[in-house]
């Protein structure tokens, strides 16, 4: 084997070594900091994102929501590190007084629109209670001053019943001094989604 | 010939090899110590103490200096004692010793075996105020090595440490426990007319804890706190301070000196080095904002308006040596202070944040700092943020092409959007994440500043963030954040 030969197979091997991605458990995601992470991919391997997929509702006299989770796999953390991830996002349409706020069903289908939607995340707390970034749609301006976690727990189903899903979330200050591209200003009412509700699995 | 080509590739390999190593090792940290180091020390018993003192000159008396000043140490071995050694269940050895000094000081000898090496030094306490009982109030407390020459000095004011004293000439080489530097200059410190007249203070409250960026190893948790809450928090813990009562501290005991002294030898404060040209200019620059009277002045008025419900701020624009000083906007609706546009002499915004915002710059606030650089040019444009009366923050444009195409990216609303959504998962949800409920409040601002620090990695924003904490006299110590 001459030199030549012998150099490009060591460049291969270097190309496919610097290049292999490793898999790892999405619990682990928040254990090391993000400059740490390269060519990583926490990846729901142990399915724990899954047991909320499909739709859930929640209804009283007031309120109506309707919730679909579902998983968007691999996806990849903005910036100059190859680090991807699994995230819950949804799409949802409330009610309030039989009026629709919010439905944004089949309006942000892409994997960076979910974001749109407010509502999504990743971390894991345990096998049945996990947290998201929380957020609503502004109402006649472009963004909200507000943000939230939202935690969400499934609960045991030991009835014989449909699941059901613990639904709390906060509902926290962010700074927000700048304006919409219109001029206008950022929509700085309060969540109208309830905070702490059960919703069952349709 | 093609073996010639490959060898000198291979050169050329090893020596940019060679310049990055050097390039990686000439950029060092800030005066810091290790809160999360594993301390190896190990009892020395009065056997080994003796033997080690008598090693160094072959005598129990010690003269080594061949001067006619030589020093002379005296110790009174019947004092041997063992007293507690804090954050480690090792004992601290120690016994009087007599020098041929004049003056109104007490010495001994302190030994503990540390990674298995015995380290000994003489300690000296110079008290200047006891209390009505005789507890120690106000001292000065310096570490000499068995030849006289000076290693380190600390000042303790209320019985508690509060100041290291480093020689004024030379602070960027005065470690503490650096037997091996260079001393020339300031070896006879022990006679220096007396003690401390070429010294200057340092303030621990300034000196942070090295923060682990983790790894391979896995991360570890940032401890917070200062190396005066290290020291202060052994003494306390090992019930070297008397109980007192009302504000304003109290006495220490000799022995709680002695705690004190041990507890520095342990976990010595890494030498102060000496920053990489760009992050010294953006420190100088910084020291000019919060050392100019006018900056200053409103500075002290916001750290009067901290954690109600609005936000209050200033834009200084630049006119000479003076500014004129415009207030920003409060909104009494729970949004951001807003600031008049920014003009082309624009170069500091300065301003508080609302209660119940976290610690930590906004991603709105990182986004004006780009955008701030953006509309005036000046590489000089900063933005501050206090988040305590004794801590703020500043971010300042460490890479204008990088600052440009950022602040350009993120201009556009759906991609601030997606800003929005990467701060909230990579600063607070990190923050909050590695807390776990359980941190500080001080370690989760430490914690938010971190990844917020990461998070203008990741996204190559070509913004620096500093950290500056004021002093007991007013003025403000900044450093990088990393």
């Amino acid at each position: 084997m001459n030199i030549k030969s012998l150099t490009i197979i060591v460049i291969f091997i270097c190309a496919f070594s610097i290049q292999a991605q490793t898999i790892k458990p999405l619990e682990e995601q928040y254990d090391t900091a993000p400059m740490s992470k390269n060519n990583v991919y926490y990846k729901d391997v142990n399915n724990i994102l899954d047991k909320y997929f499909g739709t859930w509702v929640y209804q009283d006299a007031t309120h109506y929501l309707k919730i679909t989770f579902f998983k968007k796999e691999q996806k990849r953390m903005n910036g100059n590190k190859d680090w991807y991830f699994d995230e819950l996002v949804c799409e949802y349409q409330y009610k309030k007084d039989g009026v629709e706020i919010y439905n944004t069903y089949g309006v942000n289908s892409n994997v960076n629109s979910y974001i749109a939607n407010r509502i999504l995340g990743d971390v894991i707390i345990s096998d049945n209670k996990i947290e998201l970034r929380y957020g609503e749609p502004p109402i006649n301006s472009c963004s909200r001053t507000k943000s939230g976690n939202l935690k969400l727990e499934y609960l045991t189903n030991t009835s014989g019943s449909q699941p059901q899903i613990h639904w709390q979330r906060t509902n926290d200050l962010t700074e927000t001094s700048l304006k919409c591209s219109d001029g206008s200003s950022r929509d700085s009412s309060d969540f109208q989604i309830p905070a702490g509700i059960v919703l069952t699995k349709l | 010939m093609k073996q010639k080509r490959l060898k000198n590739y291979l050169k050329l390999g090893i020596l940019l090899f060679g310049i990055s190593l050097i390039l990686i090792n000439c950029q060092t940290d800030e005066l810091t110590f290790d809160a999360n180091k594993q301390i190896n020390a190990k009892t020395v018993s009065f056997e080994e103490a003796k033997a080690f003192f008598e090693s160094k000159n072959g005598s129990s008396q010690f003269a080594k200096r061949t001067t006619s000043d030589a020093l002379v140490l005296n110790p009174d071995w019947n004092s041997l004692e063992h007293s507690d050694l804090v954050y480690t269940d090792a004992q601290l050895t120690k016994a009087n010793t007599d020098v041929n000094r004049i003056g109104d000081f007490s010495s001994k000898l302190l030994f503990v075996n540390i990674d298995d090496e015995i380290q000994s030094v003489i300690l000296t306490t110079w008290v200047t105020d006891y209390d009505s009982i005789g507890n120690i109030i106000n001292a000065t407390i310096f570490f000499n090595d068995y030849d006289g020459n000076f290693i380190d000095a600390y000042k303790i004011e209320n019985g508690l440490f509060t100041h290291r004293l480093v020689p004024s000439s030379n602070v960027q080489t005065a470690g503490v426990f650096m037997f091996l530097q260079d001393k020339e200059d300031w070896d006879d410190i022990w006679n220096c007319g007396y003690m401390g007249g070429e010294l200057e203070a340092v303030d621990l409250g300034t000196i942070n804890t090295v923060q682990d960026g983790g790894g391979s190893g896995g991360f570890t948790p940032l401890p917070g706190g200062t190396y005066g809450g290290y020291i202060n928090g052994g003494v306390s813990s090992s019930g070297g301070r008397p109980n007192t009562s009302g504000p304003g501290g109290g006495g220490i005991t000799s022995g709680g000196i002695d705690i004190g002294a041990a507890t520095i030898l342990m976990n010595p404060i890494g030498s102060t080095n000496t920053y990489d040209q760009n992050t010294q200019n953006h420190l100088n620059a910084l020291n000019q904002f919060t050392g100019h009277n006018q900056i200053k002045g409103k500075i002290n008025e916001l750290q009067g308006k901290l954690n109600i419900n609005q936000e209050f701020g200033y834009q200084f624009n630049s006119s000479g040596s003076n500014y004129s000083i415009i207030a920003g906007i409060q909104n009494n609706d729970g949004t951001g202070i807003a600031f008049p546009p920014a003009q082309s002499n624009t170069e500091l915004e300065v301003h508080t944040h609302h209660y119940g915002l976290d610690p930590v710059f906004s991603i709105e606030d990182v986004f004006n700092a780009a955008k701030l650089y953006n509309t005036t040019g000046n590489t000089n444009a900063t933005v501050m943020v206090i988040t305590t009366p004794t801590k703020l923050y500043a971010l300042r444009i460490n890479d204008a092409t990088l600052a440009t195409n950022f602040f350009n990216h993120y201009n556009v609303e759906a991609n601030f959007d997606l800003l929005v959504d990467d701060y909230n998962k990579a600063v607070i949800g990190f923050a909050q994440q590695t807390c776990g409920g359980t941190c500080t409040d001080v370690q989760f601002e430490i914690y938010l500043n971190y990844y917020l620090n990461q998070l203008l990695e990741l996204l190559d924003s070509g913004l620096m963030l500093f950290a500056g904490y004021e002093n007991a006299d007013g003025t403000i110590t900044w450093n990088p954040f990393n």
